[in-house]
C-alpha cells in the first residue's frame, strides 16, 4: 500500500514537473498572444479553452505549473534551512534563551503569511516570484524551526551524547556527527509536507491578488481571474484546479511513502 | 497545576506584548503613506500636509509608538485613519461574523471527522476504511477557495439554493437570513478542514488500538467498542486536541480568503482593505484581536491537555 | 450689463431622459436594494470618503445648490434664482423656500456659507477644493440670500458648486451621521457590508417614486453578479466585465442598459523624463498601440475608443482618434526619426486591479513589436499615490480617470504626469473666465487639440458604464457621472 502511495506521488508530482520543464522550451501557444476568440469551449486547438483575452489556457496553466513549483522548492529550501538552523541554535541556547526563542516562534506561527507576504512585496517594491517564496519560505521557517528544537532535544538527551559532551566533544561536532544524522529523515518528510502547503499559500495569495503578476500567471490568480466567468467557461476554474490538486496531492503521497520508506517518526503534532 | 497555570498565564500576557511591538515595527516598515488613502487624484500639498498630520505620519515613529503604547493601556485600539471612527466597536461587529463562521465550521468539521476517522482506522483493512484515507487526502490538497468556487457556481447561481454571497443588512436581528448567509462559507472551511482532522485521529486511533493497555482491557475480557470507549478515547484524545487547537487558529486566519469569495464583512476583509489603505490602527487592531485568540485557543488548549492526561500534570514534559 | 437669473426651475425634468418604459404598477413604499463596489470609506465627501459617497448621498441625503444632471448639464436645486455682478465677480444665490434638514432645522443662507467654506477650509481634502480657490468671500446678507464674491471671473462656478453639499452648521462631524436636506435620510451604515436609506417624510420637493434603498457593498465583481442574479439585489450600479453579461442576456427577468461614462484608460508618460519629454517618441507610441483591439480585449464590443483626455459628455468634446491612428510601420519610423532604432526600455507602473494588468500585458505585447521593452510592475493604488502621484517617481503608468470636465490637469505644469506647454496652460486659466459658455467650449476645445497633436498621454479608451437591473425597476441614472446614482424616480414594479 505505501509502496503504491509512493509510486502513484512520483507519478503526478513527476508529470508535473514535465510539463514545468517542457515550458522552459515550448508552449503551445505565445502567452501573451490572443490566439482565438474570448472564452471559447474546449476545442483540439484550444484543449482548454481560450480565457478572457483569447489567450490559450492550456498555455496558462502549463506556465502555472513552472510557477508553483518554483515556489514549492524555493521556499522548501529557505523554510528547511533556516527553520532547521534557528532549531538547532535553540535546542543548544541556554535555558531562557530557548525559551523566549520557542514563545517568538509560536508567535510567528500565530502571524498570517498573508500579512508577512505584504510586507514582503511592499519592502521589494511590488510583488514577484520572489516575494511569494521569500514569504512563504520565512512563514515556513518557524513551523520548521519549532520541530528541529524539539527533535534536536530529544537527541540530546540521549545517554552517549552527554558521555560525549563530557568528553570534550563541541557542540558543533555535536550537530554534524550525531543531530543531523539523526533527525534528518524527519526533517525531510516534514519539510515535503511543507511543500504542499507552500503550493496552496501561493495560490492563496495569488488569489487575493498579492502573488506572481503577469503574464506568468500562477494557477491562483489564474482562478481568481476565472471566478467571474466561470458560469460561461466552467474550464477556467476547473483546470487549474485540478492541476493544483493533482500536484499538491503527488507531494503529499511522496511524503507519506517517504516517511514509511525512511520510517521518519513525523509526530502528528510536530509535522505541522 | 497552580503554578503551571500561572506561568502560562505569564506567558501569554509577555507574548501578547511582544506581538504588539512586532507588528508596530513592521506595519511601520511598509513603504507608503497612511496619508495616501485620505486623497484623491487632484489633492495639493496643503490638502496632502494636513492629511499626514491628521494621522500623526509626520511625526517621528517614536512618537507614534508612545501614543500607540499609552493607548492601548486604556483598552482603546485608536480611531481608523480612514473612516475616522474608533477601531474597537468595527471590530466586534465583524466578530459577530467571523467567530460564528469560524468556530460553526470548526464543529462541523469535528462532526465528520472524528467519526470517519475512528472509522477509517478501526476498518483500515475494509475497502471503505481505504477509501475514507484516500478522499482525506485529496481534501488536503484541495484550496479552500476552489470549493467556495464551486459552491457559489452550482449551488447558489445554477441552483439558486442559497445566497450566493454578502450579509443581511440587519445582521443577526435577521437571524435566518444571516444563517442561511453562512451556510455555504461554513461548508466550504469544514470541507478542507475536516480532511486535515480526520488523518490525525484515524492515526492517533490506530496508535491507540496497538497500545498495550486496549490489549489488557480485551484480554480481561472486555468488549472491543467498550474498551476503545473507556480506555482508548481518553488516550486518543490528548495529541487531538493540541491539534484542534492548532486548526481552529489556522482557521481563524485562513477566513480572509474564504470571507474574500464569498463577500463577507468578516474580520478578513477589514484586514485586507486595512493593509491596501495603510490604515495602520485598523490592521493592529484586527492582528492584536487575533493573536490574542490565537494565543488563547493554545492556551485552552494547553490546559485543556493536562486535564486529561495525569502524566503532564507532575513533569513539564522533558519535550515541550 | 445684468444677466437675468439663468434659468427656471427644473426639478424632476430629467425625468424624460431616463430609461425604462413606465410600469403599469409601482410600489410607492418599496425598498429599492442596489449592489455596488464602491463603499464609502467615511460619511464627509471632505474627509477623503471615495467615489461611494457621491453614489449613495449627491443627491439622495445631501442637494447642492445645483446639480448635475445625469446628462450633464447644470442645473438649480437650492438656488431658486443666480445672478452675477456685471463684472462677474459677484455672484448672488436666493434659496428655495420651506426647505428643511433632516433634524428639523430650517435652511438659511448661513448653512450655505457655513457649507462653501467647509469645502475650502485647510483642512478639507475635497477632490474640488482647488477648482473652488477663486472664490475670496462667502457672505449671508439676509435669511435667503448668499453672496460669492470672486478674485477672478468663473465660468464654471454654478458647475463647481455641484459638488458642494449644503450641510446643516450645527450638525458638526459628519464623517458617521448626516444632517442634509434631500429626499433621503440615513437610516444605517455597517462597514464593509451595507448602507441604508428611507424616504424623508418632510422633504420639500416631489416626494421620491420609493420608499428607501439599501447599498449592499461588495469586493469582487463576480459577487456582485451573483447578487443580482440570485435576486439579492435589484441594480447594480456597474458592470465589471462584458463576460458578465452574459448572464443576464437572453432572458426577460433583467434590463441591460449601456451608458457614457468619464471614465478613461490611459498610459500617462512622465513628461519630464527621457524619452518621455521627446514629442515624436510619444506620438511613435500611440500609433503603436491598437486601441480597437485592446477596447475589445477588455470591454468586448462596448464602451469608444479615445483620441484625447475629453469624453463626450463633455461640452467641449472632439473625434480626435484620427490624430495618431494606429500605423506600427509609422511608430517604427517615428522612434528612428527621434534617435530610438533600436528602441527603448522603460517601466510601467502598474496598478494591481482590473483591467489595469491585462493591459498591461497587451502593451508589453504590441510595444515589442516596435522594438520597446515594457518592464511590468505591479503596485497597490496606496503605492500608486506616494510613488506615481505624489513622489512623481516613474516613467510611466497605467491609471484610470474618473472625473468628469478634468481636461483641467492638463493646465497644472505641476500635475503627475507633467505635461508643461505654457499654451494649453494660458489657454485652460482663459476659458475659465470666459464670458460665455460659447468661448469657454471653443478655448478647452483648442486646448484639447494641442495635448492630442503632442500626444501628452498614451489614452486608450471610455469605459461604458452598464447598469443592469432586475425588470422589476425602472428610473435609474444611466450615465453615473461622478458616480452619481440618483434614488428619487427609481420605481419598482408592485
Amino acid at each position: 500500500m505505501s509502496r503504491g502511495t509512493l509510486w502513484v506521488g512520483l507519478l503526478l508530482v513527476g508529470l508535473n514537473a514535465g510539463v514545468a520543464l517542457l515550458t522552459l522550451f515550448w508552449l503551445p501557444y505565445d502567452p501573451t498572444a490572443m490566439a482565438g476568440g474570448r472564452l471559447q469551449p474546449p476545442s483540439w486547438a484550444h484543449p482548454f479553452g481560450t480565457d478572457r483575452l483569447g489567450q490559450d489556457y492550456l498555455t496558462k496553466v502549463m506556465i502555472g505549473a513552472r510557477i508553483a513549483l518554483s515556489v514549492g522548492i524555493g521556499a522548501a529550501a529557505l523554510g528547511g534551512l533556516i527553520g532547521t538552523c534557528l532549531g538547532v541554535l535553540a535546542a543548544f541556547a541556554r535555558r531562557s534563551a530557548d525559551d523566549g526563542l520557542a514563545a517568538t516562534l509560536d508567535i510567528l506561527i500565530a502571524f498570517p503569511t498573508l500579512l508577512l507576504a505584504m510586507l514582503v512585496v511592499a519592502a521589494s517594491e511590488g510583488a514577484s516570484l520572489g516575494t511569494a517564496i521569500l514569504a512563504i519560505g520565512l512563514a515556513m521557517s518557524a513551523i520548521i524551526a519549532r520541530l528541529v528544537r524539539i527533535l534536536t532535544k530529544r537527541v540530546l538527551a540521549q545517554d552517549y551524547i552527554t558521555a560525549a559532551r563530557c568528553s570534550g566533544l563541541g557542540w558543533g561536532r555535536i550537530v554534524v556527527s550525531h543531530v543531523l544524522p539523526n533527525i534528518l529523515p524527519t526533517v525531510l518528510v516534514a519539510v515535503a509536507l511543507q511543500f504542499g502547503l507552500a503550493v496552496i499559500a501561493e495560490a492563496s495569495l495569488s488569489f487575493l491578488g498579492l502573488g506572481t503578476p503577469p503574464p506568468n500567471a500562477s494557477w491562483g490568480q489564474l482562478l481568481q481571474q476565472a471566478q467571474s466567468t466561470v458560469f460561461r467557461a466552467p474550464m477556467g476554474v476547473i483546470a487549474p484546479g485540478l492541476a493544483l490538486i493533482s500536484l499538491v496531492l503527488g507531494i503529499n503521497f511522496l511524503a507519506d511513502g517517504l516517511r514509511d520508506l525512511l520510517d521518519a517518526e513525523v509526530d502528528l503534532e510536530e509535522a505541522r | 497545576m497552580a503554578r503551571y497555570l500561572l506561568r502560562r498565564t505569564i506567558v501569554l500576557a509577555l507574548s501578547l506584548v511582544v506581538a504588539g511591538l512586532v507588528l508596530f515595527v513592521l506595519l511601520r516598515l511598509l513603504p507608503g503613506d497612511p496619508a495616501a488613502a485620505l486623497l484623491s487624484v487632484g489633492a495639493d500639498e496643503a490638502q496632502i500636509a494636513a492629511a499626514r498630520e491628521q494621522v500623526g505620519s509626520d511625526q517621528p515613529i517614536w512618537v507614534q509608538f508612545g501614543r500607540f503604547l499609552s493607548d492601548l493601556a486604556r483598552f482603546d485600539l485608536g480611531v481608523s485613519f480612514v473612516s475616522n471612527q474608533p477601531v474597537l466597536p468595527e471590530i466586534m461587529e465583524r466578530l459577530a461574523i467571523t467567530l460564528p463562521l469560524t468556530v460553526a465550521a470548526f464543529l462541523l468539521a469535528i462532526a465528520i471527522a472524528v467519526p470517519l476517522g475512528i472509522l477509517a482506522a478501526v476498518r483500515a483493512d475494509r475497502w471503505y476504511g481505504v477509501a475514507i484515507s484516500g478522499l482525506s487526502q485529496l481534501g488536503l490538497a484541495i484550496p479552500v477557495f476552489w470549493i467556495g468556487i464551486l459552491l457559489v457556481w452550482l449551488v447558489a447561481v445554477e441552483w439558486r439554493l442559497l445566497p450566493a454571497s454578502g450579509f443581511p443588512m440587519r445582521g443577526w436581528a435577521d437571524p435566518v437570513a444571516a444563517g442561511q448567509s453562512l451556510i455555504l462559507p461554513i461548508i466550504t472551511i469544514a470541507v478542507v478542514m475536516s480532511a486535515s482532522l480526520l488523518r490525525y485521529v484515524r492515526s492517533a486511533t490506530l496508535d491507540v488500538l496497538d497500545a498495550d493497555y486496549l490489549r489488557n482491557a480485551r484480554a480481561l475480557g472486555e468488549s472491543f467498542p467498550r474498551a476503545l470507549i473507556r480506555h482508548g478515547i481518553r488516550n486518543g484524545a490528548v495529541p487531538v486536541i493540541s491539534i484542534l487547537g492548532i486548526e481552529l487558529a489556522s482557521t481563524l486566519l485562513g477566513a480572509v480568503v474564504v470571507e474574500r469569495v464569498f463577500s463577507l464583512p468578516g474580520l478578513g476583509s477589514m484586514l485586507l482593505l486595512g493593509i491596501e489603505q495603510r490604515d495602520y490602527p485598523s490592521v493592529q487592531g484586527v492582528l492584536l484581536i487575533t493573536t490574542l485568540l490565537v494565543l488563547l485557543i493554545g492556551f485552552a488548549a494547553d490546559i485543556l491537555q493536562r486535564m486529561i492526561d495525569p502524566r503532564l500534570r507532575d513533569n513539564r514534559g522533558s519535550a515541550r | 450689463m445684468k444677466f437675468a437669473p439663468q434659468f427656471a426651475l427644473a426639478i424632476g425634468a430629467a425625468l424624460a431622459a431616463f430609461a425604462s418604459p413606465a410600469l403599469a404598477q409601482s410600489d410607492p413604499d418599496a425598498i429599492i436594494r442596489i449592489g455596488s463596489l464602491y463603499e464609502p470609506q467615511n460619511l464627509d465627501n471632505t474627509a477623503g470618503a471615495g467615489q461611494g459617497i457621491n453614489e449613495a448621498f449627491n443627491d439622495n441625503v445631501y442637494e447642492g445648490l445645483f446639480r448635475l444632471t445625469d446628462e450633464g448639464d447644470v442645473e438649480p436645486v437650492l438656488a431658486a434664482d443666480h445672478s452675477i455682478s456685471e463684472d462677474g465677480l459677484t455672484h448672488r444665490f436666493t434659496l428655495q423656500d420651506g426647505v428643511s434638514f433632516h433634524s428639523g432645522d430650517p435652511l438659511t443662507a448661513e448653512d450655505v456659507k457655513y457649507s462653501i467654506e467647509r469645502v475650502m477650509a485647510e483642512e478639507s481634502r475635497s477632490s474640488r477644493k482647488s477648482s473652488l480657490s477663486t472664490i475670496e468671500s462667502v457672505e449671508a446678507p439676509d435669511e435667503r440670500t448668499v453672496v460669492v464674491t470672486l478674485a477672478k471671473k468663473s465660468i464654471s462656478l454654478p458647475y463647481n458648486l455641484t459638488y458642494v453639499w449644503i450641510v446643516n452648521d450645527a450638525a458638526g462631524d459628519i464623517s458617521a451621521s448626516e444632517d442634509g436636506t434631500g429626499p433621503y435620510t440615513l437610516v444605517d451604515w455597517r462597514r464593509g457590508s451595507a448602507l441604508s436609506l428611507e424616504r424623508f417624510e418632510d422633504y420639500w420637493g416631489d416626494a421620491p417614486a420609493n420608499g428607501g434603498a439599501v447599498f449592499n457593498y461588495f469586493t469582487e465583481a463576480a459577487a456582485l453578479d451573483n447578487a443580482l442574479l440570485t435576486n439579492a439585489v435589484d441594480v447594480i450600479t456597474s458592470v465589471q466585465s462584458p463576460d458578465a453579461l452574459a448572464l443576464f442576456e437572453g432572458t426577460d427577468e433583467f434590463t441591460i442598459s449601456e451608458g457614457n461614462s468619464t471614465t478613461k484608460q490611459l498610459m500617462a508618460y512622465n513628461d519630464r523624463v527621457a524619452p518621455f519629454d521627446n514629442v515624436t517618441v510619444r506620438k511613435a507610441l500611440a500609433r503603436a498601440v491598437d486601441k480597437q483591439k485592446l477596447l475589445e480585449a477588455i470591454w468586448d464590443d462596448r464602451g469608444m475608443v479615445l483620441g484625447s483626455f475629453v469624453p463626450p459628455t463633455d461640452p467641449w468634446y472632439e473625434d480626435l482618434t484620427g490624430v495618431d491612428p494606429y500605423d506600427p510601420e509609422a511608430a517604427r519610423e517615428m522612434l528612428a526619426e527621434a534617435g530610438y532604432p533600436d528602441g527603448f526600455e522603460f517601466t510601467l507602473e502598474t496598478p494591481n486591479y482590473d483591467p489595469h494588468p491585462i493591459t498591461a500585458e497587451f502593451l508589453k505585447s504590441e510595444l515589442a513589436k516596435v522594438g520597446v521593452t515594457v518592464n511590468i510592475n505591479i503596485i497597490t493604488a496606496n503605492e500608486w499615490y506616494t510613488k506615481v502621484y505624489q513622489a512623481k517617481d516613474f516613467e510611466a503608468t497605467l491609471q484610470e480617470h474618473v472625473n468628469h470636465r478634468d481636461i483641467v490637469f492638463y493646465g497644472n505644469p505641476d500635475f503627475y504626469w507633467g505635461y508643461d506647454n505654457p499654451e494649453v496652460v494660458d489657454l485652460i486659466a482663459s476659458a475659465e473666465e470666459s464670458d460665455t459658455v460659447e468661448e469657454q467650449t471653443e478655448k478647452l476645445r483648442q486646448a484639447n487639440r494641442i495635448i492630442a497633436e503632442e500626444a501628452a498621454t498614451n489614452w486608450f479608451f471610455l469605459y461604458p458604464q452598464i447598469v443592469v437591473s432586475s425588470s422589476e425597476i425602472s428610473g435609474y441614472p444611466l450615465n453615473g457621472l461622478n458616480a452619481q446614482f440618483f434614488l428619487r424616480d427609481i420605481e419598482k414594479a408592485e
